[in-house]
């Protein structure tokens, strides 16, 4: 009995010495730095399990005192930073550690290339413009093609109302929508009457637009791409009601907790308005359309989305147009569009490393063109597309995928005084890609990229090169330079001619330095484009349709933004300066092309008032003279354009109708009256004199104004779309 | 003999847990202090890793996690005018130890209070784009905290804010505010903390608010204004 109790007596005793040579303390001590050796304040460091610890100081330094003894973990943390962890042995000691973590390559933080390419999106920290910036850009009535105009590296080409990148012409920038290539961005029309971006900028929640070196993922764009990422789950059931000077809409948007739908209808129709305004052109029917929209929307899972897309469109008119043989002869022209556009796409992240994005997408337009002659154009495509991007750390990535899209390209020409002829195509092309983005630190980026294609038209394929690389100078700014390789296909009325093609090709080389700070943004970009390849004929086909053309285009864009310096005003420049030559199609010899303008000028200003619930914009562009070639004269291109000016203006206004979200708009171009011209246009055949006729290329009318009531009915007060400082 | 050991055993277990019991209130209430007493973001940075500390020890506790959130929320706020982009960063931080909590509990009326707060804060990073994301998502989450617990003041308190600080147009405003804010001031008036430990702020916050929002109102129409003021008495 004696010794148990003994026993026990010196197990308690064993136990309370034990608890003091626990308590034994050992002070932990060191300084917390980054990779770079710069100090980080307010790093925690701890006993991994305890409660001790301690927050590095002012100086990165940490100091703190323990009770545990033996093997431990020392565990140190901060944001932007990959934890910690060190085994460390507790004796009493003191300890001195010197920590160093290591930065977290974050996409959203990490330094990211700029050359060439202008952003909008609210999702990137890094971008210039934001979604709604393209919609309410003044004198752009709502048209993505009009807002990115007044971005650098644009050349203003009236009569088109299409992007001009760099010294290309309009089909050399290329549009896509969530991955798709899009047949007929624009709305058709013929005779120099501009035409507008078939797309409301309102489905699409990020645009890229590339005026070079562009993505492996996109190809057939010599000069640029448009890159258009459409708008998840719909955020609330809403039926929306327009009414405008030009038309009407219907829209009803249903909302379910994963997926939504909406639904809506456009009816245009120019006639009330032309009769009202003074037109530079005799209509005989003005412009008319009907347009019929679905969206749907369908989340998979947390991560996964798939998106459906259809758009069904019929346009028509009717005007007094020059006649091919003899410009200053006016006949009716007729023209009838019918365009289908249907996109499906289907987006997950697979696990933690693999995402995958697919996409189908067709599309059917047809246009006849009546005018004593009829000129029908049948095109239809088919395209299939699977990317998959693998995350292998957050040093380096990997994007890869494939492409194929079928096209279907018919047009018969009947006339009873000419030749009649039809051109049947069919390309099946098809396009493999690999790319990979090393994150050297979040400072500098390194992206690698080949892409492969192959067309059955032209019976050969191609291989190009895309690099880039960006490296954060300072907080604030930072360099990007990019090259790369890019091919497209020729024209298809080339092939009207002949069919010895290859694919044109053109060269980027681009430097740009981009600073941002505090909502002020300043971009430099110099660039050389090195066109090869491009069809080349002689006039009288002495010379037989071949790819011997090339041609150069070099220059600088400026931009300057600034949302900081006067409150509630938004405004920025747009510089581009321009030197082209190409020797292509029936040119004689190197010339500037008719699209191409030396200098291109912008300024966008915007202005928000507060206490009239109401936005302003002002937006100035300008444009110099372009050259245009006279059959009279023996120089070839030698006339010039007068220079391009215009100021427009537009407002909204913010109200509640039977209490329904209602904006009021309206938006006025070319306010001051320039009287703009863009060249004239030539009789094909001369006169009885000699003489080729020729009539000049005007806007189809002075000014635009446009007035329109977008009526959200169920919209709630407090469910706000967006906020009011963003028109 | 055994049975002696048995007790002693379990009497001394009985004390340890006891002790480990008091180290845990007796660490939070340092914190809680250094949080209340805090002047400055490093000031919440420390007191926020020492939240972060004790919750990587106590993996059943939430209100460690809860005031870590808290603590990276008030951070945000410093950042709003001299550097948003570093926001959101806060704010995962945040969100990490709100899903934690999540995962504890899901009717956790005060995290969901936080969960809105954190909501509002995201906003904060870009003021001009996200509120059309981020306005449903917090008043959606105030409502979920505010039917988990009907005395809960805080739901009252971060929607009043919300709405205090939204335009006036899109329904916010000091005059729509109102009625959380009394809410809240009439709730804060009763609220009882479970313990010293619980979440327990927002009285001033809500106070100061309501006075500018009854002045506000005040201004723009007399009669509103009267009204407001006697609610707020009433309360």
């Amino acid at each position: 009995m004696y010794s148990k109790a003994v026993f026990c007596l010196s197990f308690f005793i064993g136990l309370l010495m034990g608890c003091i040579q626990l308590s034994a303390q050992t002070t932990i001590k060191g300084v917390v730095s980054d990779g770079r050796g710069e100090l980080i304040i307010g790093a925690n460091v701890l006993l991994d399990g305890t409660y001790d610890g301690a927050s590095s100081d002012v100086e990165g330094r940490f100091s703190f005192v323990t009770v545990e003894s033996g093997a431990q973990q020392l565990m140190v943390s901060y944001i932007g930073y990959e934890d910690f962890r060190m085994a460390i042995d507790l004796t009493g000691k003191e300890l001195e550690v010197n920590i160093q973590l290591k930065e977290i390559i974050n996409e959203l933080e990490a330094v990211v290339i700029t050359a060439g390419s202008f952003e909008a999106s609210d999702e990137r920290k890094s971008v210039i413009l934001k979604p709604l910036d393209i919609a309410m850009t003044a004198g752009a009535t709502a048209d993505i093609a009009g807002a990115l105009n007044t971005l650098p590296g644009t050349q203003t080409v009236g009569e088109t109302g299409q992007l001009f990148v760099r010294g290309g012409s309009a089909n050399e920038t290329r549009t896509f929508i969530d991955g798709m290539f899009v047949q007929n961005p624009y709305n058709s029309t013929t005779a120099n009457l501009p035409s507008r971006n078939r797309f409301s900028p309102f489905l699409f929640k990020g645009t890229m637009f590339s005026t070079g070196g562009y993505s492996a993922e996109y190809g057939q764009a010599l000069s640029s791409a448009l890159i258009l990422n459409t708008q998840d789950l719909a955020p609330q059931t809403l039926t929306s009601i327009s009414l405008m000077s030009v038309g009407a809409g219907l829209s009803k948007t249903k909302r379910w907790k994963k997926s939504s739908l909406s639904l809506s209808g456009n009816y245009s129709n120019l006639a009330p308005y032309t009769s009202i305004i003074p037109q530079n052109i005799k209509w005989d029917k003005p412009f008319q359309g009907v347009q019929g929209q679905l969206v749907f929307r369908q989340e998979t899972s947390e991560t996964g989305i798939f998106k459906v897309y259809a758009d069904l469109s019929s346009n028509w008119f009717a005007m007094q147009a020059p006649h091919n043989e003899d410009v200053t002869q006016l006949s009716k022209l007729k023209l009838n569009n019918n365009n289908f556009y249907f996109n499906t796409s289907y987006r997950e992240v697979l696990n933690d490393r693999w995402s995958i994005f697919s996409g189908l997408a067709y599309t059917k337009n047809v246009d006849e063109v009546e005018q004593g002659f009829s000129f029908d154009e049948d095109e239809q495509s088919v395209q299939a597309r699977v990317s998959l991007r693998n995350h292998v750390s957050d040093r380096f990535k990997v994007k890869f995928g494939g492409e194929y899209l079928f096209n279907d390209f018919e047009e018969r020409f009947v006339s009873s005084n000419e030749e009649p002829f039809s051109l049947q195509l069919q390309d099946h092309y098809a396009a493999a890609f690999v790319e990979a983005d090393f994150y050297v630190s979040n400072k500098l980026v390194l992206r690698a990229g080949e892409r492969v294609e192959y067309s059955s038209l032209l019976e050969d394929y191609n291989t190009a090169l895309r690099l880039s690389v960006a490296y954060q100078t300072s907080e604030y700014a930072q360099f990007s330079f990019a090259a790369g390789q890019f091919y497209q296909n020729p024209d298809k009325e080339f092939f009207r001619y002949g069919n010895e093609f290859d694919f044109e090709r053109a060269d980027h080389y681009i430097l740009n330095y981009q600073w941002a700070k505090d909502q002020r943004v300043l971009r430099v970009e110099g660039y050389y484009k090195d066109y090869k390849r491009l069809v080349k004929f002689s006039p009288d086909f002495s010379e037989l349709p071949n790819h011997s053309g090339d041609g150069y285009a070099r220059g600088i864009d400026l931009f300057f933004r600034d949302r900081k310096t006067f409150k509630n005003i938004d405004y920025w420049l747009s510089y581009s300066f321009l030197d082209t030559e190409r020797d292509y199609r029936d040119f004689p010899e190197a010339a500037t092309p008719f699209f191409a303008s030396a200098h291109n000028f912008s300024l966008v200003y915007k202005q928000w008032l507060p206490k009239l619930n109401s936005a302003i914009g002002l937006t100035y562009s300008h444009g110099s003279p372009r050259p245009y070639n006279d059959p009279n004269d023996v120089a070839f291109n030698s006339r010039r354009t007068r220079s391009f000016n215009d100021l427009s203006f537009n407002a909204s206004y913010l109200t509640n109708l039977w209490g329904n979200f209602t904006v009021v708009y309206i938006s006025v171009n070319n306010v001051l009256g320039f009287n703009n011209s863009f060249g004239r246009r030539f009789s094909a055949n001369p006169d009885g004199e000699g003489v080729f006729r020729s009539t000049p290329i005007r806007p189809p009318a002075k000014r635009f104004l446009f007035v329109g009531c977008f009526i959200s009915i169920g919209q709630k007060y407090n469910n706000a779309k967006q906020s009011v400082e963003d028109l | 003999m055994k049975k002696w050991i048995i007790f002693s055993l379990f009497l001394l277990t009985g004390m340890s847990l006891q002790a480990q019991n008091a180290k845990y209130v007796k660490a939070m209430q340092g914190q809680i202090e250094k949080m209340n007493a805090a002047k400055s973001f490093d000031d919440y940075q420390s007191a926020a890793n020492g939240f972060e500390r004790i919750a990587m020890a106590e993996k059943e506790e939430w209100l460690p996690l809860y005031y870590h959130a808290y603590c990276h929320i008030l951070m945000a706020n410093y950042r709003m005018q001299t550097k948003p982009e570093d926001i959101d960063g806060l704010l995962d931080k945040a969100q990490t130890s709100l899903d934690q909590i999540r995962k504890m509990s899901s009717n956790n009326s005060e995290a969901f209070a936080l969960q809105a707060y954190v909501y509002q804060a995201r906003i904060w990073a870009a003021p001009q784009s996200r509120g059309a994301e981020y306005t449903p998502l917090c008043y959606e989450a105030c409502a979920k905290a505010m039917a988990m617990d009907p005395n809960n003041p805080r739901p009252s308190l971060i929607q009043g804010q919300h709405t205090f600080y939204t335009p006036t147009f899109w329904g916010g405003g000091p005059e729509a505010a109102l009625p959380f804010l009394q809410k809240a001031a009439g709730q804060y008036a009763s609220f009882q903390a479970k313990d010293e430990l619980h979440p327990n702020w927002g009285a001033s916050q809500n106070q100061s608010l309501l006075d500018k929002a009854i002045a506000a109102t005040d201004k723009s129409s007399e009669g509103a204004a009267a009204e407001g003021a006697e609610k707020a008495k009433q309360n």
